[in-house]
């Protein structure tokens, strides 16, 4: 009797560490995120945020050759279309294949040139189609009132492509962002290679482009300064970050590994 | 008795995690897992081939899903070019990527990739960091900055 209960007792021990056991195994270990040096523009004046039109130039140094399949970085121009759920990008993107366009919008997309990704929410061009590395490449995104806005790349005698719609018939944005990203799905950070230049952020007025406009000298009312910060923090001073006023232009930076700027608040 | 039940649950129990876990470390390590299974994930949108210029929009033949246990955000897409001019699209965990482009057939093109869509979004809203510059020491090596680009030439809106 006696030890068929000290039986029973082994058997429980054993299935308590059965239990624990299972509840400990790594069945998963993905891990997706993403870093950031994330630029974000003034949006507070009219003139702005109801152009229509915005455009700037990326410029993708280098392609990761690390990390996981998948993994990738990216420099793009961005808004919140309308509300801040219309999340919208248009940029470069490089992976260990080269460098290639994407266009993504939390709004939904009908995609005009390449192929179709991210469900119906973005749409990728081919590798090195109107995209090189080593290379300026212009980015924009306009809306002429038909009740979407369109996503264009420009060829290289500066003619545009549109390569994207995006299903918004919103007139204004509330934010806009210029960025350097990057993604990976492994558990910790492969600290892809991820380099690229920002030039001269611009928007549409009645006599053409114009220069997104300065920070006020005054600092201004909340979220009218044009400001660079890393995401997240610790990402920064060591693994991501910006190197600013290139050639003496506050409008040109470089978002890339190591560089030493963690923010900077007003960036121009 | 009833204890023999419970034991000969959680012994079955722990047989199926195992098999399971076995079979993921098979196919990460490059072991074929089974035959791949059309998916009718990622099927492409309605068309508006007026506003699409010719052959510039590609729509696969045919798409793959190298790993239907898979949440469909957790997976990468590659899209192929086979010999005969045609496109599959093929949905995969980013481990089964590299092998899957290192075995190509020869005159098969890798044309782009997507990754998972788990990994797009924007960026967190965070307030605005404090005014003035934070440097921390420099530790990379960095490019001379190209030539700027020319003035930009985009049509307007207005």
């Amino acid at each position: 009797m006696k030890e068929r209960r000290l039986m029973r007792f082994h058997r429980f021990k054993l299935l308590v560490a059965l239990a624990v056991a299972l509840a400990a195994f790594p069945l998963s270990v993905a891990h997706a995120s993403n870093d950031w040096v994330d630029t974000e523009l003034r949006t507070d004046l009219s003139s702005v945020a109801n152009a229509h039109d915005y455009i700037t130039d990326v410029y993708a140094v280098a392609k990761p050759s690390s990390g996981a399949f998948g993994d990738f970085t990216t420099g793009w121009l961005g808004a919140d279309i309308g509300s801040s759920s219309g999340f919208s990008q248009v940029g470069l993107m490089t992976d260990s294949g080269g460098v290639y366009w994407f266009v993504y919008s939390y709004l939904g997309v009908t995609c005009l040139r390449g192929s179709q990704a991210w469900g119906s929410l973005g749409c990728k061009g081919a590798y090195g189609d109107y995209a090189t590395l080593g290379g300026w490449q212009q980015v924009e995104l306009v809306t002429y009132g038909q009740g979407y806005w369109i996503a264009r790349v420009y060829n290289s005698s500066g003619s545009p492509v549109d390569i994207a719609r995006i299903n918004s018939s919103a007139m204004n944005i509330v934010t806009g962002f210029q960025d350097g990203e990057e993604g990976y799905s492994e558990s910790s950070d492969p600290d892809l290679t991820m380099n690229y230049l920002h030039w001269h952020p611009k928007y549409m007025t009645g006599s053409g482009w114009q220069d997104w406009p300065a920070s006020p000298s005054d600092g201004g009312p909340a979220g009218a300064n044009n400001y660079l910060q890393t995401q997240p923090t610790g990402e920064c001073p060591g693994y991501y970050g910006a190197n600013i006023d290139q050639a003496g232009d506050n409008r040109y930076w470089q978002t890339t590994n190591g560089a030493p700027t963690c923010s900077a608040n007003p960036l121009f | 008795m009833k204890m023999q039940i419970i034991l000969m649950g959680v012994a079955l129990g722990v047989a199926v995690v195992i098999a399971l876990v076995r079979g993921e470390t098979l196919r990460a390590a490059g072991v074929p897992g089974p035959t791949p299974t059309p998916s009718t994930l990622g099927a492409p949108g309605p068309q508006v081939s007026s506003a699409r210029g010719a052959g510039a929009f590609i729509v696969p033949q045919r798409t793959t899903d190298l790993a239907p246990q898979v949440p469909a955000e957790d997976k990468a897409e590659v899209l192929i070019r086979h010999a005969d001019g045609t496109y599959e699209d093929v949905l995969l965990r980013p481990d089964q990527g590299k092998a899957l482009i290192r075995n190509l057939p020869a005159g098969d093109t890798w044309v782009s990739t997507a990754p998972p869509a788990s990994l797009m979004g924007a960026p967190h809203p965070v307030a605005a960091p404090q005014s003035g510059t934070v440097q921390g020491p420099a530790s990379g090596a960095h490019p001379v900055p190209p030539a700027t680009p020319v003035a930009s030439t985009g049509t307007g809106a207005h």
